[in-house]
């Protein structure tokens, strides 16, 4: 380890000096990778997208012999990091995880952003997650229609500038007179809010739902995917009662490059990638932490992304107003 | 129980626990003291390493690094006057006058000695929670946190250095400037005027770099000399009298302890709470609060006790709800994803032998590095004896590549040097600067939960007073600014009828 | 009553003024509930800063509140204890500044022993030797602690391509 990192440094030396006295401008990409990728990561450590970047960026570095170190640049929402990436010297040594809605929000919203998401070059996904809609397990309402049918405003508790969304989106989709009650800490403190009777639901990730769900607090009322999930056995799908727009929404964790990496190296990491997603060791941590997976190449993720964006563009208006 | 504790003892004599305690204690103790970096930051490098070694292990090491960070962070605010990690903000209030005395060792030795056991008492109160941890973070809601907050707010009113009304106007402009960027309830952007950076707000630890380490380097540089007033005086033999100290004041330690673990416990309100609040409490219990401020043992005792006991409690809504009750426990959170732990009730009964090799990490973790920084204590101490020429660059360099290292950001490290300056006017013109950092600390929690409760209740202003804990809570509020009131006027009446009695 | 004693004895309240008017006057961008909570902290800030500014005056008013608030009437001129002199606080203050400076340019790992050897050697005047072990000194301390023993980059400067 140390003297991994030695060598590495001197490298690093290298072609600081080199830099310095303007020889490293030679694209001498052949070799690639020939050095260490930084991996940027638009939040701090410990939340999800973390979590997902650091696991693949273990796996990666095994396939492409090099590491790939993370650097967590969080702030702004992720735009800090989006910015980041964006500008980072394409020379294929930089990528980053792009927090899908997280970074299109913003621009719908009306504000000026340094990245233009049309033209990063993705390279692929970890996984689409899905929203849920949950009360608490002794809550009155068994389907969306009974909150419909309650006649009264009904509250929604949120985290954050997606949650927000997402939980405004659903009830503009299904015609509910909601509260959002925004500015909990993160989504489980969200869900507690759900339990202790904060509020009488909440739109959460179904993974977040699953995991705070181990001791059976929450019950789902309608699973915003096409897909039935285990621990929500018997939850209603969006198709089924009558809203498969809601199924477009979810948190993408894309992966990309800044704008202008030579097409092979592109090529060679997108490879990588997904050799990466089927090792051993991500399909072990996905089943054991009950973290899903769905690899997705360039071109499906692009497809999705033009998707979601078009039902951001819907809402714009209610994504764009304040609370 | 039984079973998971043996268990763990065993993995900690015979698989190589003891080392990977050993490696975590010694690195949460240098993470503590570098100004900026702190348990978060250690965690979340050490994340990727503990992907080689199995769960226990791991277990044994994040324990130790977040045992050791709190007293690490003490060892900086005694000495030079600048918290090592947020929540020891507290400790310099007492911990420098007592430099400046001379008396480093003791305090140090008092800080040391009261962390340990703090630290002991917090997985005490941890393990005894353990089956009712469910029903106590279920009572507090918005309304609970709101009041826990203004009741850490309330620890103005002791930091003010006799300075009362600048003290109020210090803590007015951190509630402004807390404000500052993205509002979390209504999604609105206040107050950047335009500059993108500052829509996550005035970042908390550099600009308490700044206050604290920053500003201190530039009067030191201004007035030279070393830290100590008298180097003649200093005697750092005197940390056993720390130790000492420690039981002595044990109803001081046990409180501190206390409140430091239970509000540990309770998600959303944030451990640097209860460090401000267990030295309000030492101020407003003491018999003669004038003392505090200018190096009361006591005022190193009851932070630091609440500190270290604070991890404890803070394990609970992160074990059974996956709730981070501390930065530090955030970052802990991934890690125990990482390792196919998912945070919830069931983690308690399914991964009983983890929790319980955790909580033995952070038990001798707390002792460990303590008695490893009292062996040194002396070493330390001498700090105060240096030549200020040499303590300028050293502390500043430091401190600003800590700035940087927390979110690698440049910006953060220019926000360090900003409120340098603003730290260093503070002193020049005497303004109090705890409370500036106390309402920095503490104004979006009041708000965010303020507005959320009155959302919560569809407007209705009662709810702060009609649930049972909240009202308690205001209660204790009330008391806290009366008491010193009170206690003024009758003293003043003492005084009075009796004119040779001294305050 | 000289410039210096005024400024001192004003000059820091009338500039937090300025700046919590400029949060009261920003503050009516917002909506009714997003502005609430600063503009109510922001008008008390502004009448306790009205206050200390009465209370700086040399009149009775002044006195009074001195006497409430501090428990004592009397007013010091100038700074408690000795007064540094302003120039050597301006120095200061450039030393840090320039420091950072260059740290943005070229980075911690460059800047910090120019900065602690000039520091030491050229303006405080120590030996040059001792000088240079000291900065050599923080900067291997920093280096192996992040760069070997973490694997955590450092701002390596803008000029080479770091990201702030």
């Amino acid at each position: 380890m140390k003297r991994k990192a030695m060598s590495r440094y001197l490298m690093g030396a290298a072609l600081l000096a080199m830099s310095a006295v303007g020889l490293g401008s030679a694209p001498a990409h052949a070799a690639w990778p020939d050095h260490n990728l930084t991996m940027i990561i638009p939040a701090s450590p410990g939340g999800g997208f973390d979590t997902y970047a650091r696991v693949l960026g273990k796996a990666l570095g095994d396939v492409l012999g090099v590491q790939v170190l993370p650097d967590n640049v969080s702030g702004a929402a992720g735009q800090r990091g989006a910015t980041a990436a964006y500008t980072a010297r394409p020379d294929g040594y930089t990528f980053a995880i792009f927090n899908m809605p997280g970074i299109v929000q913003p621009v719908l919203a009306g504000q000026q952003v340094k990245y233009d998401v049309d033209k990063i070059d993705w390279i692929g996904s970890m996984g689409f997650e899905q929203y849920i809609v949950v009360v608490a397990k002794d809550s009155p309402y068994k389907t969306i229609a009974d909150l419909k049918a309650a006649g009264k405003k009904v509250t929604f508790a949120a985290y954050g500038s997606s949650g927000v969304a997402a939980n405004r989106i659903l009830c503009s989709e299904v015609g509910l007179d909601c509260q959002v009650i925004s500015g909990y800490p993160g989504n489980n403190d969200a869900l507690l809010g759900v339990v202790r009777g904060d509020a009488v639901a909440s739109v959460t990730p179904i993974t977040t739902a699953t995991s705070f769900n181990t001791g059976g607090d929450l019950r789902g009322l309608l699973l915003m995917s096409d897909e039935f999930v285990e621990a929500f056995a018997g939850t209603q799908l969006a198709s089924e009662s009558g809203y498969p727009a809601l199924a477009n929404l979810g948190l993408i964790r894309a992966f990309g490059l800044p704008p202008g990496v030579p097409a092979d190296i592109h090529d060679a990491l997108a490879d990588a990638f997904q050799k990466a997603m089927v090792s051993d060791e991500v399909k072990q941590w996905s089943a054991s932490t009950n973290s899903p997976l769905q690899p997705m190449g360039a071109a499906q993720l692009k497809t999705l992304i033009a998707g979601q964006t078009e039902l951001l563009t819907k809402y714009k208006d209610i994504i764009g107003t304040e609370n | 129980m039984f079973e998971a504790i043996s268990a763990s003892f065993s993995g900690l004599i015979f698989s190589g626990g003891i080392l990977y305690l050993c490696i975590g204690t010694f690195v949460g103790l240098l993470f503590g003291i570098i100004p900026g970096l702190g348990g978060p930051t250690a965690l979340a490098l050490l994340i990727p390493l503990t992907f080689g070694i199995d769960t226990h292990s791991s277990m044994f090491l994040a324990g130790a690094i977040m045992g050791a960070v709190p007293f690490g962070g003490s060892v900086t605010a005694i000495l030079i006057n600048t918290p090592g990690t947020a929540p020891n903000a507290a400790t310099v209030f007492d911990g420098y006058p007592l430099a400046r005395q001379g008396k480093a060792g003791l305090a140090l030795g008092a800080s040391g000695a009261a962390s340990a056991i703090g630290g002991l008492l917090g997985v005490l109160v941890l393990f005894a929670v353990l089956p009712i941890a469910r029903d106590v973070i279920l009572a507090f809601a918005p309304p609970e946190f709101f009041m826990l907050a203004v009741l850490g707010l309330c620890a103005i009113a002791v930091s003010t250095e006799g300075k009362f009304l600048r003290g109020l106007i210090a803590a007015g402009v951190g509630l402004l400037i807390a404000a500052i960027g993205y509002d979390d309830i209504s999604g609105a952007v206040r107050f950047t005027y335009g500059v993108d950076y500052l829509w996550d707000g005035v970042p908390l630890v550099p600009a308490l770099i700044g206050l604290f380490a920053i500003a201190q380097i530039l009067s030191l540089y201004v007035e030279g000399g070393s830290i100590s007033e008298d180097p003649g005086k200093v005697k750092v033999t005197r940390v056993m009298d720390g130790v000492k100290s420690v039981f002595t004041h044990y109803p001081t330690l046990l409180r501190g302890s206390v409140i430091g673990a239970v509000i540990g416990a309770i998600p959303g309100v944030g451990g640097t709470v209860a460090a401000f609040l267990s030295y309000s409490t030492e101020v407003q219990l003491s018999k003669e609060p004038e003392t505090f401020g200018k190096g009361n043992i006591r005022g190193v005792i009851a932070p630091e006790s609440s500190n270290n006991a604070r991890e404890g409690g803070a394990l609970i809504p992160t074990l059974a709800f996956g709730i981070p009750g501390s930065a530090e426990m955030a970052v802990f959170l991934g890690m125990l994803v990482l390792h196919g732990l998912q945070p919830g009730p069931a983690v308690l009964l399914d991964h009983l032998d983890v929790v319980t090799s955790l909580m033995l990490s952070l038990a001798i973790a707390s002792v460990l590095a303590s008695v490893f920084c009292l062996l040194v204590a002396r070493q330390l101490a001498a700090i105060t004896l240096i030549d200020v020429s040499y303590l300028v660059p050293i502390i500043l360099s430091v401190s600003l590549v800590g700035a940087y290292a927390l979110n690698s950001s440049m910006y953060d490290v220019i926000v360090t040097v900003i409120f340098g300056v603003i730290g260093y006017l503070m002193i020049r013109f005497d303004y109090p600067r705890l409370p500036l950092v106390i309402a920095l600390f503490l104004g979006g929690i009041v708000e965010v939960n303020f507005r959320q409760s009155l959302m919560i209740s569809s407007g209705d202003w009662t709810t702060f007073f009609t649930r049972s804990i909240s009202l308690v809570l205001f209660i204790l509020i009330v008391v806290s600014l009366l008491l010193p009131l009170v206690r003024q006027v009758f003293k003043r009446r003492a005084a009075r009828s009796g004119k040779e009695i001294k305050a | 009553m000289n410039i210096r004693d005024l400024a001192f004895r004003f000059l820091p309240a009338l500039l937090l003024l300025a700046f919590t008017l400029s949060f009261v006057v920003t503050s009516f961008d917002y909506k009714a509930d997003t502005r609430a909570m600063p503009l109510v902290i922001a008008v008390l800030t502004v009448v306790l800063l009205v206050l200390e500014l009465l209370a700086q005056r040399r009149d009775r008013i002044g006195e009074v509140l001195r006497r409430f608030f501090t428990g004592k009437s009397h007013l010091p001129v100038g700074t408690p204890g000795k007064t540094p002199s302003v120039g050597r606080e301006i120095g200061a203050v450039l030393w840090v500044v320039a420091f950072l400076v260059l740290a943005i340019l070229v980075g911690f790992y460059i800047a910090i022993p120019v900065y602690v050897f000039a520091y030491l050697a050229i303006y405080v005047r120590k030996p040059p030797l001792i000088s240079a072990i000291t900065a050599l000194g923080i900067v291997a301390l920093l280096y192996v602690l992040f760069e070997v023993l973490l694997s955590y980059p450092i701002f390596s400067g803008v000029l080479f391509g770091g990201y702030m």
